[in-house]
């Protein structure tokens, strides 16, 4: 395996303030005002500062890698990809590429609704990089592929949207470039070119090229790239096995120390609530966890007296609102008292989750069930990983979108028209027959 | 896909990219290599303006030929301004056909940042290909608008006017790449200004008329006092309306002579603007 791109100590700055309002004379003004200030008190006044998006960033990728790219919003991935793309230029360091480097930020750039399907593919494709010669080449395959041969002499204006998509890839899937660069901007695009372009991608890869892959969909980094770049406030925070970085990017998300403190003012004056923490069935700390798996969840609290028969509770939230729980004033399983510091735990079997975010919330209510010896508090959160193929979702649109219509993940099945049983999530039941 | 090309591993990187370039670096091998783009922007360009018009490329001749009946109209009839031998439609013609090639790559390039947003935000290919293909597609127009010229031309010399093609329309190709690219480089100072005062994109049509009387394309150049002449040589747009590719004998002598030696600068100022505004 050889070097194909070598990313050496770049770094972009950007200014931040009032540079370039808009207009020459607020400039002007802003100039004089300077010139002024600088003869009142010297250099205090500094209205241009600025900003390092990315900072040292160095790494390498090897031919035939998929490398996945992950970070928060705003962390700098979106400024590394136009840098690579060569968008933007980078204020200091060098970025080396052996063979051609495509970025498939959009597909269809540069189409024109007047032009024709066959103008259209060489416009493209020469603005992605390919030379005439190249184009000509491969013209019938992306006429193939796109399968719209009946109109390529038709302006686009006339195709339907999904002939317009599928034309658009098809150019993009051409470009055989040596190092592809795949944004996530690509998911939101139709669910059937999502799929082939998911697909792509692995040919890619399998086919010796390299792919760099910016996504926030830890499911579909981790299925397609063997190797992650973390990028968090600019810098590369951690890089190497994509499991291993997702799950310590997950972690990373809020590392929980005193989640509360007694309140004296709104009465809480009893407990204090040292540290949460989730475990997997293991034993191991977690904050990714697979659908069945089971959470436990962990609580750590100093009582600062005898506090007979708190009741515990603890809710597991989406964004869809409360999923489950647990709550002592329902089991009935309050300890006599506590005091001093203890532990205290609830596991949860079998979590039959989607892969999203999730976030817990806990309190302590007093033995009368209406007060509090400390009010709902949100613990942190934990996700579900796993894509759509780890799911068994293979419909059209499992890429995109079926992580966000329902939390819950209850076995299922269909009774087709025909009378066919199709079974989803392990279903089983014996009053309906599979025959 | 197939993996034919893939790469041998010797330490030999084809893609470098790099902080700053030096302002003179235009990276023209890169531009050549995209070159194929500039045919189809210009292909693009033509379909879209005269896809849906009912006379299509007509629509370039009316302009300079409406502009010269004006002109004809005011300055040569009201006025009184002479065009010395030459007929004035044939005097007026070349002016405005040159002067709207020029300013409409002016006005291409001036909004080539605002006009492609969205593409130079996706895609990187050499920036210089879109100023270019504004430059070429603009070459259409003025193809149309010189066949048309020469057509009027023959009518006036089967009228009996006594006028002939002189050594310097050998040169007209090169002029005409010289206004061209004094359209684009100041089009991209002002594309590059613009970015940061929006006040300027007020300036440029106010400006362009100011440089259009200024520049001897409604008047001859005998119409300015000597003492003034030099000074008019300051306008950069001078020297390229100047050239008497088609006038009557009696004048070419001396206002070859008076041009002639001063070719230089609208050549030197492409060479400052165009790299400048990248």
């Amino acid at each position: 395996m050889s070097k194909v791109l070598s990313v050496e100590n770049v770094g972009k700055e950007y200014r931040l303030g009032l540079v370039g309002a808009g207009s020459f004379r607020e400039d002007f003004l802003r100039w004089r005002r300077r010139g002024q200030a600088a003869d009142n008190q010297t250099a205090s006044v500094k209205d241009v500062s600025s900003i390092w998006a990315l900072r040292n960033i160095s790494f390498q990728v090897q031919q035939g890698e998929a490398l996945g790219i992950i970070g928060r919003n705003g962390a700098g991935k979106s400024t590394l990809l136009k840098i690579l793309s060569r968008i933007t230029a980078p204020t200091e360091g060098i970025i080396k590429a052996r063979g051609k480097l495509a970025s498939l930020l959009e597909v269809g750039t540069g189409f024109h609704p007047e032009l024709t399907g066959r103008e259209n593919i060489f416009l493209n494709g020469m603005i992605m990089g390919m030379t005439r010669a190249e184009i000509q080449r491969k013209f019938d395959q992306i006429v193939d592929f796109s399968g719209v041969e009946q109109f390529i002499d038709t302006p686009v204006k006339r195709y339907s949207s999904g002939m317009y998509v599928r034309l658009a890839f098809a150019v993009s899937a051409h470009l055989e470039p040596e190092i592809l660069i795949v944004d996530e901007v690509l998911a939101v695009g139709d669910a059937q070119f999502q799929k082939k372009c998911m697909g792509k991608m692995q040919d890619v890869t399998s086919g010796g090229r390299t792919v760099l892959f910016v996504s926030h969909n830890m499911g579909a980094i981790q299925s397609l790239c063997q190797r992650v770049i973390w990028v968090k406030n600019g810098q590369v925070m951690g890089d190497g096995d994509s499991r291993k970085i997702v799950a310590e990017y997950l972690d990373s998300a809020d590392t929980t120390s005193v989640l509360y403190t007694p309140e004296p003012n709104r009465g809480y004056t009893d407990l204090i609530l040292e540290s949460a923490l989730f475990r997997d069935s293991q034993g191991e700390v977690a904050k990714t966890f697979s659908s069945g798996d089971s959470i436990r969840i962990e609580v750590r609290y100093n009582a600062l007296k005898k506090l007979p028969r708190p009741n515990f509770w603890v809710v597991v939230e989406s964004s869809f609102g409360s999923l489950f729980g647990a709550n002592m004033l329902f089991d009935g399983a309050s300890p006599d008292y506590i005091e001093g510091q203890g532990v205290i735990a609830c596991t949860f079997s079998g979590i039959q989750l989607m892969p999203q975010r999730y976030t817990v919330t806990f309190g302590i209510r007093h033995e009368n069930g209406y007060n509090n010896y400390i009010p709902a508090t949100e613990l942190g959160s934990f996700s579900i990983i796993g894509g759509s193929s780890a799911m068994n979702m293979s419909g059209d649109m499992a890429h995109n979108f079926f992580e966000t219509f329902y939390a819950l993940l209850v076995p299922y099945a269909w009774q087709l028209p025909d009378g066919k049983l199709v079974p989803v999530n392990g279903f089983r039941d014996s009053k309906l027959s599979t025959d | 896909m197939t993996s034919n090309n893939i790469v041998t591993s010797n330490e030999e990187w084809d893609t470098i990219i790099r902080p700053q370039r030096a302002w003179w670096d235009l990276r023209l091998g890169e531009l050549w290599r995209y070159r194929g783009l500039i045919g189809l922007w210009m292909r693009r360009d033509f379909v879209a303006t005269y896809m849906q018009t009912v006379l299509g490329p007509v629509w370039y001749l009316f302009s300079p030929i409406f502009g010269s009946l004006v002109n004809m109209l005011f300055f040569n009839k009201i006025a009184r301004i002479s065009t010395g031998d030459v007929p004035p439609m044939l005097f007026y013609l070349p002016g405005m056909m040159v002067w709207g090639y020029f300013t409409t790559c002016l006005y291409g390039s001036a909004a080539i940042l605002f006009s492609n947003v969205g593409l130079f935000g996706k895609v990187y290919f050499p920036r210089l290909i879109m100023p270019l293909s504004t430059m070429a597609s603009a070459l259409i127009g003025l193809t149309l608008q010189a066949i048309s010229f020469i057509g009027i031309a023959v009518f006036f010399v089967w009228q009996g006017f006594d006028i002939h093609l002189t050594p310097w329309v050998l040169a007209l190709p090169f002029y005409t790449l010289i206004a061209g690219f004094m359209g684009v480089g100041i089009g991209l100072i002002f594309a590059s200004l613009t970015t940061r005062y929006r006040d300027l994109q007020h300036f440029i049509a106010p400006g362009l008329t100011l440089v259009n009387y200024a520049t001897p394309i409604v008047y001859p150049i005998t119409f300015i006092p000597d003492f003034m002449r030099p000074f008019v040589f300051l306008n950069p747009m001078v020297p390229i309306f100047l050239t008497p590719w088609f006038q009557s004998w009696k004048d070419i002598v001396t206002v070859c002579l008076a041009a002639a030696p001063r070719q230089i600068p609208p050549n030197l100022f492409m060479r400052l603007y165009l790299p400048w505004s990248f």
